[in-house]
C-alpha cells in the first residue's frame, strides 16, 4: 500500500507540475506547426552579441565569501571556460546563474534577469550537473519524460536526443543501474532538449573514465562546430581548441580573463619542441641555436628539447635547414591554458 | 501498510460479530465513531509526518532538488507539486483504509454516511495540517535523519506530551480553565479529535477534560473555534513552507 501511495505521490507530483502549463504540446511527435513556432522562439533567443552577462556577482555563505565581485560575459556562439582549483567558486557561480542560490550582483541572459525571470531564464539553459542528480529509482525514459515536460519538449525530440547519446536502446533501464559515463550522457541528452541557447557543463569529466573524457571532447567539438554557446568548468586539459574565452577563478575572485591566446601570451607561455637530429650534428646545432638566442636548449641522446614561442618555431626550423642539418623527427607539445594556469597558481597538485 | 492498519482499525472485527448477532443499539455508529476517532486520530500524523518530512530534504541530499530546479520550474511549482502529491498519497491511504471499511461494514443509512464523511473530512484536514508541518521541517532541515527525528518527536509531542500537559492543567486548575484553550489550539491532533467528537455529538467521556473545558468556555461555538484553528494550522504551515523555501538557497 505504501508503494502504491508512493507511486500515486509521484504521479500527482508530475501532474501538479503541469498545472499551469496547459499549452504544453503532448509528448508525441511535434506537428510541423509546433516546430515552426518553436523555431520562431529560438530565433528570438539569438542575442547576436552578449548572451550571458554576470556582473559584480557576490555570494556569501555566512562569513565566508565564495564569490567576490565576479564579472564576465559569454557571447553568443562562444565557449567560455571557468577555470580554478577546488573551492574557487566555479560551481557556486553556476548555481547562482541557475537561480539555485541567492546572490548579490546581476545575472542576465539575453535581457532576462536571473532573479525576476528565473523560470524563463532557465528555459534557455541546458545544464549538465557535476554529479549524478537524477531520480535513481525510475527508468531512463521516465526521467527523460519528466525533463521533457518541464522543458516543453516533444517525445520525438526526447527520443532523438537519447538516440544521439546512445541511450534509447536501454531506455527501460533504471537510472541507478547506469555507469557514470552513461549518466553523464543522459545529462547531456536532457540538457539538449528544446535546443537551449546556452549549455552549462559543471565539471563534466570529473566522474568519468578516460573513454568518457574523450567522448565528451568529441561532443564538445561537435557542439562547438554547431556554434553552440557553452559555459564549462573543468580540469580537463586540451580544451583550448574549443574555447573562446577563459575566466580563471581563485578564492572567489577572477585572477585572469581573456582568450586562451591572450592569456598564454600574458603568462609568457611557450610550446615545447622536440627535434631529432643525427647524433653527430647535435654539437653544431647547439652552437647555432645558442648564437641565435635559443638559450635554454637541452639534449637527450639525439633529441634537442626547446621551449619556444609560436613565432620562434618557424625561425628555429629555418636556421637548422639553412645549415643543412637534417631534421629526422619533430614533436611539438603545445602549451595549454590549464597547465599554465596551474603553474601560475602553484597548484600543480590539482 | 498504513491503509491496512486503518482498514482494520475501522473494520473492528468484534463489531462485525455484534452486527451479525444484531446486538448493537440504534446509535451504535456514533459510539463506534467516537472510539474510532480517539483510537485512530493520534496515529494519522504517524503516516504523514515521516513521509512528508523526508520528502524535500531527501531530494536535497541526493541532488535531485538541485537538478529539478535547474530546469524551468519555479520553487512554487515544485512546492505545490510536492504538497499535492503528498496530500493525494496520504489522503488516498486514509480514504482507502476508512472508506473501504465504511462501505463494506458500517451497516448504516445514507444519512449516516454524511456523518462518516464529516469525520473523514476532519481526518483529511488533520492530515493536510501534518503534511504542511512536515514540509516545513523538511525544508528547514539539512539532513534527512534530522528531519525524521524532529517529525517523530513532534508526533510524540502532539499525542503524548501535549496530552499529559492538558491533563495536568485540567487536574490542577490553579492556572484556571482558560489555560487549556491555548494548549488545545496549539495541537492540531487535539483540535481534530475535539472537533470530531463535537460533530459526532459525543458525551463528556469522549470529550475528555480538555473538550469539556472548551465547551464550557466557548459554548456552542466551540466547534467553529476548532474548525478555524485547524484551518489556521493548515494555512499557516503552507504559508511558512512557501516563504522559507522561496527565500532559502536550494543547495
Amino acid at each position: 500500500m505504501l508503494l502504491i501511495g508512493r507511486l500515486l505521490m509521484r504521479g500527482f507530483w508530475a501532474l501538479a507540475f503541469s498545472w499551469e502549463r496547459f499549452n504544453i504540446p503532448a509528448l508525441e511527435d511535434s506537428t510541423q506547426e509546433t516546430l515552426m513556432a518553436r523555431q520562431g522562439l529560438k530565433t528570438g533567443w539569438r542575442a547576436f552579441g552578449c548572451l550571458l552577462s554576470v556582473s559584480h556577482l557576490t555570494k556569501n555563505f555566512g562569513k565566508f565569501t565564495a564569490l567576490n565581485e565576479v564579472s564576465f560575459e559569454v557571447n553568443d556562439g562562444d565557449v567560455l571556460l571557468l577555470l580554478g582549483p577546488n573551492g574557487a567558486g566555479k560551481t557556486t557561480a553556476i548555481r547562482c546563474i541557475l537561480g539555485l542560490l541567492n546572490f548579490r550582483g546581476q545575472i542576465k541572459l539575453d535581457s532576462l534577469d536571473a532573479r525576476g525571470d528565473g523560470v524563463l531564464l532557465r528555459e534557455k539553459i541546458g545544464y549538465v550537473p557535476q554529479q549524478s542528480s537524477y531520480y535513481e529509482n525510475i527508468r531512463i525514459l521516465d526521467q527523460g519524460r519528466l525533463m521533457a515536460r518541464f522543458k516543453k519538449a516533444s517525445f520525438g525530440e526526447l527520443k532523438s536526443k537519447l538516440e544521439m547519446v546512445g541511450l534509447w536502446s536501454v531506455n527501460n533501464r533504471q537510472v541507478k543501474s547506469l555507469s557514470s559515463g552513461m549518466k553523464q550522457r543522459l545529462g547531456i541528452a536532457l540538457a539538449l532538449l528544446n535546443d537551449p541557447p546556452l549549455l552549462i557543463f559543471d565539471e563534466p569529466t570529473s566522474n568519468v573514465d578516460l573513454s568518457g573524457q574523450l567522448e565528451f571532447q568529441g561532443l564538445l567539438q561537435r557542439f562547438s562546430g554547431e556554434g553552440k554557446t557553452m559555459l564549462i568548468t573543468t580540469h580537463l586539459t586540451g580544451l583550448d581548441r574549443y574555447v573562446d574565452e577563459v575566466v580563471v577563478l581563485d578564492s572567489g575572485k577572477i585572477v585572469a580573463k581573456g582568450s586562451p591566446q591572450q592569456l598564454l601570451a600574458r603568462l609568457g607561455a611557450t610550446d615545447t619542441v622536440f627535434i631529432r637530429l643525427e647524433l653527430a650534428e647535435i654539437p653544431e646545432a647547439l652552437s647555432l641555436l645558442n648564437q641565435n638566442g635559443f638559450g635554454a636548449v637541452t639534449t637527450k641522446e639525439d633529441w634537442l628539447l626547446f621551449s619556444v614561442s609560436t613565432a620562434e618555431k618557424a625561425k628555429l626550423l629555418g636556421i637548422l635547414s639553412a645549415h643543412s642539418l637534417v631534421v629526422k623527427d619533430i614533436v611539438i607539445q603545445p602549451r595549454d591554458i590549464e597547465s599554465e594556469y596551474l603553474r601560475l597558481s602553484g597548484n600543480a597538485e590539482n | 501498510m498504513f491503509s491496512a492498519v486503518f482498514f482494520f482499525l475501522a473494520l473492528n472485527v468484534p463489531l462485525l460479530v455484534l452486527l451479525a448477532l444484531r446486538y448493537l443499539p440504534p446509535d451504535y455508529l456514533e459510539r463506534y465513531l467516537n472510539y474510532l476517532v480517539s483510537l485512530s486520530f493520534p496515529f494519522l500524523p504517524l503516516l504523514s509526518l515521516p513521509v512528508a518530512s523526508a520528502s524535500v530534504v531527501e531530494e536535497r541530499e541526493s541532488g535531485a532538488l538541485q537538478y529539478v530546479l535547474s530546469g524551468p520550474v519555479s520553487k512554487a511549482d515544485f512546492l505545490v507539486g510536492r504538497a499535492v502529491g503528498l496530500l493525494a498519497a496520504t489522503t488516498a491511504v486514509v480514504i482507502l483504509g476508512y472508506g473501504l471499511a465504511a462501505l463494506g461494514v458500517f451497516n448504516v443509512s445514507s444519512s449516516k454516511y454524511l456523518l462518516v464523511g464529516e469525520i473523514a473530512a476532519i481526518g483529511i484536514a488533520l492530515n493536510a495540517a501534518m503534511v504542511g508541518l512536515a514540509l516545513v521541517i523538511s525544508i528547514m532541515s539539512r539532513r534527512k535523519a534530522t528531519a525524521l527525528g524532529v517529525a517523530v518527536f513532534l508526533w510524540f509531542f502532539f499525542t503524548v506530551l501535549s496530552d499529559l500537559g492538558q491533563l495536568s492543567l485540567a487536574v490542577n486548575l490553579s492556572a484556571g480553565p482558560s489555560a487549556v484553550l491555548p494548549l488545545v489550539i496549539t495541537n492540531p491532533v487535539e483540535i481534530s479529535r475535539v472537533l470530531a467528537v463535537l460533530v459526532i455529538g459525543g458525551g463528556a467521556e469522549q470529550l475528555g477534560p480538555p473538550g469539556l473545558i472548551l465547551t464550557d468556555l466557548l459554548g456552542n461555538s466551540a466547534a467553529y473555534y476548532m474548525l478555524i484553528s485547524l484551518a489556521s494550522w493548515i494555512m499557516a504551515s503552507y504559508a511558512i513552507c512557501y516563504i522559507v523555501f522561496s527565500r532559502q538557497d536550494v543547495v
